[in-house]
């Protein structure tokens, strides 16, 4: 089951690397004349003629209670191109494709989320990163030293978790400059992330270097007179890894969720610079997800991609700690 | 002379692998009866087949368990759970963790008279403390009130051995009950077996001491990876042993 | 274990003012002086800004600010909110118990469900019961929260019996007391629902890997031996073993709460502490950012020291450590 989900997520992870390649359109390619537009479907029979993939055209109209109809309007064909201009699969203009439906100003949401993708699958990535190295540091030198420096620097842990997450990511949003380009937002979103998970993992990693640190191999090099940070490098860390791979795991897939839920109440990324949870932003409101439900796909992908995440991480914690190993004695 | 306990040809297995291959043996009223043997001997696995007890995986393929002329491997569930700790009573090795953390020490005493027997609060209570005294628990009214945790090693384990006998059942299963204790504590628990023999009460003892079993049982059966090797009055197989594997055992107790 | 209770609190309180001060850090780096848009502000009279200035020495170096908020928040003067044109502490208050009513509920349906369930799972393992929970609950946990909210809102609104959104129905002044009840509960349920799934999806996993380990444990073998029935030693051993480990989740449980509440309220317009918040962000309202989160801090402690409390009285072997 493990390995279905990680190979989901490479297959996520390429998709997201290609966004470009793979994407009829650019992210910010509007067309308000098509706003929420629903999915054009791909046709390959022209009127009982097998004629190639292609889309017809659409006019919009207006019905009796001034509701957006999309007519599909028969006579006008827009062949698929392959391969054209760096793309995998585009129509030539005035026609548009949309696969997956359109948003509210006629932007492609099936590129979106490919554009997307690179977002907030890299800010999960990436600030599970500094949490790491951030819990390792702190983590391993308070549980080798103990005493007093591991009473300040769990102190300080107890701290940070004191705050409830989605409390201390708004403050902490807070404090960031109106005016940062969307290079610098995202920059600071992963500083956010990082920032509200390094506790719990630094306080896991601790509580393994206590343990370790009176086993004999420890012992053993201290005598040698192996330096203090040569200690907890060479050895002691890489006793973490394992276990903490599985932690790792988890943290990401709730990174996730937290940009998500950041960027949905437009506290995160912001428009036009997709994120699965920006995306989801127009859909907050109910009235755009009954007449266009198609604009709920990114939550399907944010849920797949978390639950991918969770399952590895559940499945990696089942190989390594024997506490949660189940005998079936 | 009756016997309490008449196993014949007890196969266990679990999946392919036999634990317990066809071994026989009989337990007389008011005599101890050790099984003994090395790890993997299946001497724990015969303990927990007579009160059928075993885990789910294990099943007993063949034999017979009549305990007080009736078959227990025939039993059906209720009369059998009925007759677990009220005719046979179970002792097990380390007894901190054969009590429930949470709960008094008189309190677990006092639940197995609950299901067993139509005794009153009071009544039960009472039966309680005497079983205590019985097993020499020093100052029955506070051990009542103890949490297993603040119990000493010692006392713990009388309480253990009390809880098997609160509803005087005619069978105890030993599993190893010194094996956690130290040597002038190992000595106190085998006197307290010994006056339970003298009560009439057969003991089972289930155990790898040799040295414990030559002193205190009355027969002795020896194990070896299920198979009964050797069974007879202990003096006779530890004085005068003929298989190897008896020797070998002996040896290491010495 | 009173002084274990005295001592835990007087860690807390100092991390409490760790929080606060590095909370009003965080404000004071927000860079322009937030005061000079004020006093651009016509809606705010002249007399307050300046009332404000000088309760919290706007022209004095930063510890001296820092010390005279603290002081200022003990004396119950939490500061102005710019946007809503009060005191924070009129807004704080209501605010404060809608979250409350929100969470609360959501941990009474939470831990009521999820803890019967992973019994079940527990005792009925890899039959199709305990993979169907297993399959539901990674879905729950895995579903952000917000999504969550929205898809049952969508699919309330087609069923059109429960209210979407909001706290109160636009005529509550003139309801009852019983009515008023009843309104605020039906507005309760698509919020406390989908903030529990969450929560309930991992705590039936703990609770059924607790029982799970529980029920290897001698004493349940034990206990079987002594011939008490099934029963018995499910409900009255194995259960109360397995739930203790729990009261120590409570703590935690209460900073997930009050954290996806946040989310789940501004979804479904609930109006509380999470909302409350996000506004002020929006809306640079300093002093009730920092008021909320300082606040979020407290009712987070407060959670853990009762759950410490809680799970002290039910383990005897914390209560008696000492006494021996």
């Amino acid at each position: 089951m493990a390995m279905i989900c990680f190979w989901a997520l490479m297959i996520l992870y390429g998709l997201a690397i290609f966004a470009d390649f793979v994407s009829p359109y650019a992210y910010d390619d509007e067309n308000r004349d098509f706003s929420y537009c629903p999915p054009t479907a791909v046709e390959f029979m022209d009127h009982g003629q097998w004629s190639g993939p292609f889309v017809y055209g659409r006019a919009l109209t207006f019905d009796a209670v001034h509701r957006r109809v999309y007519v599909v309007d028969l006579t006008q064909k827009y062949p698929l191109h392959f391969f054209k201009a760096g793309r995998l699969f585009s129509v030539d203009a005035p026609g548009r494709m949309y696969l997956w439906g359109a948003d509210a100003r006629g932007r492609d949401i099936f590129s979106r989320i490919w554009y997307g993708a690179r977002i907030s699958l890299s800010i999960g990535l990436l600030g599970v990163a500094i949490s790491f190295v951030l819990g390792l540091v702190i983590g391993g030198i308070a549980g080798y030293y103990g005493g007093w420096v591991d009473g300040i620097l769990m102190r300080l842990c107890e701290m940070f978790m004191m705050v409830p997450g989605f409390y201390l990511m708004l403050a902490l949003r807070a404090a960031v400059p109106e005016n940062f380009n969307s290079v610098q937002v995202y920059v600071s979103v992963v500083v956010i992330l990082a920032l509200i998970g390094w506790a719990s993992l630094a306080r896991i990693i601790r509580g393994m270097a206590l343990s370790l640190r009176e086993r004999d191999f420890v012992l053993a090099a201290r005598t040698l007179g192996v330096s203090d940070i040569a200690i907890i490098c060479k050895h002691i860390l890489p006793q973490t890894i394992s276990y903490s791979m599985a932690t790792l795991m988890l943290t990401v897939s709730s990174y996730i969720l937290a940009e998500a839920g950041l960027s949905v109440v437009g506290l995160g990324i912001q428009d036009p610079v997709p994120s699965w949870g920006n995306l989801l932003s127009d859909a907050m409101g109910i009235v755009p997800v009954i007449f266009a439900p198609w604009i709920l796909l990114p939550g399907l992908f944010i849920f797949i991609a978390v639950m991918c995440f969770n399952v590895i991480g559940d499945a990696l914690r089942d190989a390594f700690d024997p506490m949660f190993r189940e005998n079936d004695e | 002379m009756n016997n309490l306990l008449s196993i014949e040809n007890l196969t266990v297995a679990v999946g392919t692998k036999t634990l317990v291959n066809q071994v026989s043996f009989d337990v007389p009223q008011g005599k101890i009866v050790a099984i003994a043997g090395g790890s993997g001997s299946g001497k724990t696995t015969i303990g927990l087949s007579i009160l059928r007890l075993l885990p789910c995986a294990l099943n007993i393929r063949q034999g017979s368990i009549v305990f007080e002329g009736r078959d227990l491997l025939g039993l059906p569930s209720r009369v059998m759970q009925s007759c677990r700790g009220a005719r046979i009573g179970m002792v097990f090795q380390e007894p901190l963790s054969a009590f429930d953390p949470l709960f008094t020490v008189g309190q677990q005493l006092d639940e197995v008279l609950a299901a067993h027997t139509k005794l009153s609060n009071p009544e039960r209570y009472k039966k309680v403390l005497d079983t205590f005294t019985e097993v020499e628990l020093p100052d029955p009214k506070r051990a009542y009130n103890c949490y297993p945790h603040q119990l000493s090693g010692g006392m713990r384990q009388r309480a253990m051995v009390a809880m098997a006998c609160v509803c005087d059942p005619s069978l105890i299963i030993a599993d190893e009950p010194t094996s956690s204790l130290d040597v002038t504590l190992q000595v106190k628990i085998m006197e307290l077996f010994a006056r339970l023999r003298k009560k009439n009460m057969s003991i089972l003892l289930i155990a790898h001491d040799l040295g414990m079993i030559s002193h205190l049982a009355d027969e002795v059966i020896i194990l070896r990876q299920g198979e009964m090797v050797e069974k007879g009055p202990v003096r006779q197989v530890i004085g005068r042993p003929r298989h190897e594997y008896t020797k070998e055992l002996i040896e290491a107790f010495q | 274990m009173i002084n274990h209770t005295i001592r835990r609190l007087c860690s807390t309180v100092l991390l409490l003012l760790a929080v606060s001060f590095f909370t009003f850090w965080l404000m004071h780096t927000t860079p322009g002086n937030f005061f000079d848009t004020l006093r651009l502000n016509p809606q705010i009279s002249q007399s307050t800004v300046d009332r404000y200035e000088k309760l919290y020495h706007l022209n004095d170096p930063f510890p001296v600010q820092y010390w005279h908020w603290l002081l200022n928040i003990c004396r119950g003067e939490w500061g102005y909110s710019f946007y809503y044109n009060v005191p924070v502490t009129h807004v704080l208050g209501s605010r404060l118990f809608n979250t409350f009513i929100l969470s609360f509920t959501s941990l009474i349906i939470t831990w009521g469900v999820a803890i019967p369930l992973g019994i079940w799972a527990a005792l009925r393992r890899n039959q199709w019961v305990d993979r169907v929970l297993s399959i539901f609950s990674f879905a729950a946990f895995s579903t952000p929260g917000f999504f969550l909210a929205v898809l049952v809102l969508y699919m309330a609104s087609r069923w059109g019996a429960l209210p979407l959104g909001g706290m109160h129905s636009p005529d509550y002044d003139d309801m009852t007391l019983v009515g008023k009840i009843r309104d605020t509960a039906l507005h309760l349920v698509i919020p406390a629902t989908v903030l529990s799934l969450s929560s309930m999806a991992s705590l039936q996993r703990i609770m059924r890997g607790n029982m799970l380990g529980i029920l290897r444990q001698q004493y349940i073998l034990a206990a079987r031996a002594k011939g008490l029935p099934e029963r018995v030693v499910i409900y009255r051993h194995a259960l109360r073993n397995a739930f203790n480990p729990l009261a120590t989740l409570l703590g935690y449980e209460f900073a997930a709460l009050l954290s996806g509440a946040a989310l789940i309220e501004i979804v479904c317009s609930w109006p509380g502490l999470g909302s409350l918040l996000l506004t002020a962000v929006r809306s640079k309202d300093v002093y009730l950012v920092m008021s909320s989160t300082l606040l979020a801090g407290v009712l987070l402690v407060i959670g853990n020291v009762l759950a410490d409390i809680l799970l002290t009285l039910v383990d005897p072997r914390i209560r008696y450590e000492k006494s021996n």
